[in-house]
């Protein structure tokens, strides 16, 4: 919890839910749509192994895509994904590359804290747990590589029980205990350019 | 004329005993039939399109196919004009995991796009309609067997077009009777001997243009079928390699070979989505011209000969 001030645990009071966590149940009707810039709650275990494997990832996961200089869609494509439970903030970064260097990396800011992870697998803080899915190969650029795939869990601050706050929270404890995040990622494709993408949004947590 | 070569088994040099049956065949001559339909046709002119990689960046994320993007994609090759008289689609259409359900759901969404391209659409098969894997192989003989995606490639985008394989040929000429073209599929992830043997005769049949359509690039030598193919591929005369696989444009002049990966699937160069139109030219020339699917700037233009070296500009 070290690199998250004390203001973030402020800011962060409430969001994390203590009520039982229910799986769902085959026949369970689909959970209610949230708004796009609530973290929805992941509902089932997440294993960090690289691969967003876990269904909440493709249908309930906030997701978004970063937008290049010109504000499309970056190119190279990339993409972040994010789910939480009561004490981790899963995410799940998407890179498109042709060429993955070792010095490849996204910049993610989560609130006060600023994480590194490169195409190695390798998140320069040590409570976050990383793993990698590569699609092609380190460093070799007379090839022509695919993408590669982070999943990251990042300790949430702990929040004290509150009676009652089991399971979803209002609007006005969401908006209470949102937070900035930025993802950016810029790489090199063959034709020697640097391209970067770039998302910002305040987010809540489910 | 209409010839049918059946291919003998002694003629795939091959003494292993295998369960394949023997059944493949090259019909030669192009269908007696205006227009581009199952098996090939005749044409006014030779003018196509050609699209490339269609997927969602994660496993079975059905949610997030890239539908927009594709329909986009196949709206513009219908708005071309002249309009295509057909398209060759590179592979790729799904990301979906072989013990899943999300190959058909991903496929109609796929097809759901295509609609908007009204003529014939000849789709090559990618890694992804075997196991997702660049180094599978399905089909018979194949390490991968008959997965859920290959049966679901076969169902819904190759039988529609009267062929029972994953790799195939399509002949059309000229109503004129001035020229002809073969275009000849290869499935590098669905590879036995016998797909080896009768591409090397559907090779040797003689036509002005020959383009062979696969999946993978040059490099993407994992691929069972790449390098045996590209070996097969040099014995005989070639227009042009059409190929996928990477999510970008690219020509490399070298293998006669342009790269049409950006269909829709996360684009991993600086290229974006786009399509490429080849347009047969009163000299007997071809021209390649690449296109940006949003703005419709020309991306790449240049013309080839038959024998698929570069037109001096």
């Amino acid at each position: 919890m070290a690199a998250w001030s004390r203001s973030s645990v402020a800011l962060l009071l409430g969001l994390v839910a203590c009520g039982k966590r229910e799986r769902a149940k085959a026949d369970d009707p689909p959970p209610p749509k949230l708004a796009p810039d609530v973290v929805p709650r992941a509902g089932v275990s997440i294993t960090i192994d690289g691969h967003l494997s876990e269904p909440p990832w493709n249908h309930r996961a906030l997701r978004a895509v970063l937008a290049g200089d010109d504000g499309r869609e970056a190119r190279p494509y990339s993409e972040l994904r994010m789910l939480h439970d009561d004490a981790t903030l899963y995410v799940g970064l998407y890179a498109a590359d042709e060429d993955i260097r070792t010095t490849d990396a996204w910049t993610l800011t989560l609130g006060p804290r600023v994480v590194h992870v490169d195409a190695t697998g390798h998140a320069d803080a040590p409570d976050v747990r990383a793993a990698i899915d590569r699609d092609g190969t380190l460093d070799q650029p007379g090839d022509y590589d695919e993408e590669w795939v982070v999943e990251l869990a990042v300790p949430l601050p702990a929040a004290p029980a509150s009676p009652g706050s089991a399971g979803a929270r209002s609007d006005a404890e969401r908006r209470a205990g949102s937070f900035d995040v930025t993802a950016e990622r810029c790489d090199t494709p063959k034709d020697g350019k640097v391209r970067c993408g770039r998302w910002h949004a305040r987010v809540g947590l489910e | 004329m209409r010839a049918a070569i059946v291919l003998a088994l002694a003629a795939c040099g091959s003494s292993s005993a295998t369960s394949i049956p023997i059944d493949a065949y090259v019909d030669l001559d192009a269908p007696a039939r205006p227009g581009a339909g199952p098996g090939g046709g005749l044409l006014d002119t030779l003018d196509f399109a050609v699209i490339g990689d269609c997927r969602p960046a994660n496993l079975d994320d059905t949610p997030n196919y890239p539908t927009a993007i594709a329909t986009q994609v196949f709206a513009d090759v219908q708005a071309e004009v002249p309009q295509p008289a057909f398209a060759v689609t590179t592979g790729d259409y799904m990301f979906a995991s072989t013990g899943g359900n999300e190959a058909a759901p991903q496929l109609q969404l796929y097809l759901g796009a295509r609609a908007g391209y009204a003529d014939m659409v000849y789709p090559a098969m990618g890694n992804h309609e075997c196991t997702g894997y660049t180094d599978s192989n399905c089909g018979p003989g194949g390490s991968d067997g008959d997965t859920e995606n290959y049966q679901q490639y076969l169902a819904m985008l190759v039988a529609p077009i009267g062929e029972t394989k994953p790799y195939f040929i399509e002949h059309f000429a000229a109503m004129d009777g001035s020229w002809s073209a073969k275009f000849v599929f290869i499935a590098a992830n669905a590879w036995n001997q016998y797909q080896a043997a009768w591409l090397d005769l559907a090779l040797a049949e003689p036509s002005t243009y020959t383009f062979a359509v696969r999946h993978e690039p040059h490099y993407s030598d994992t691929a069972p079928g790449v390098d045996p193919s590209t070996e097969i591929l040099a014995k005989h005369p070639l227009t042009m390699l059409l190929t996928g696989h990477t999510h970008s444009y690219d020509h490399v002049q070298a293998y006669k070979e342009i790269i049409v990966g950006n269909g829709g699937a996360p684009l991993n160069s600086g290229y974006d989505y786009g399509y490429v139109i080849i347009a047969l030219q009163p000299d007997g020339t071809l021209q390649v011209t690449s296109y940006d699917y949003m703005t419709h700037a020309v991306v790449d233009q240049f013309a080839i000969n038959p024998d698929g070296s570069l037109v001096a500009q």
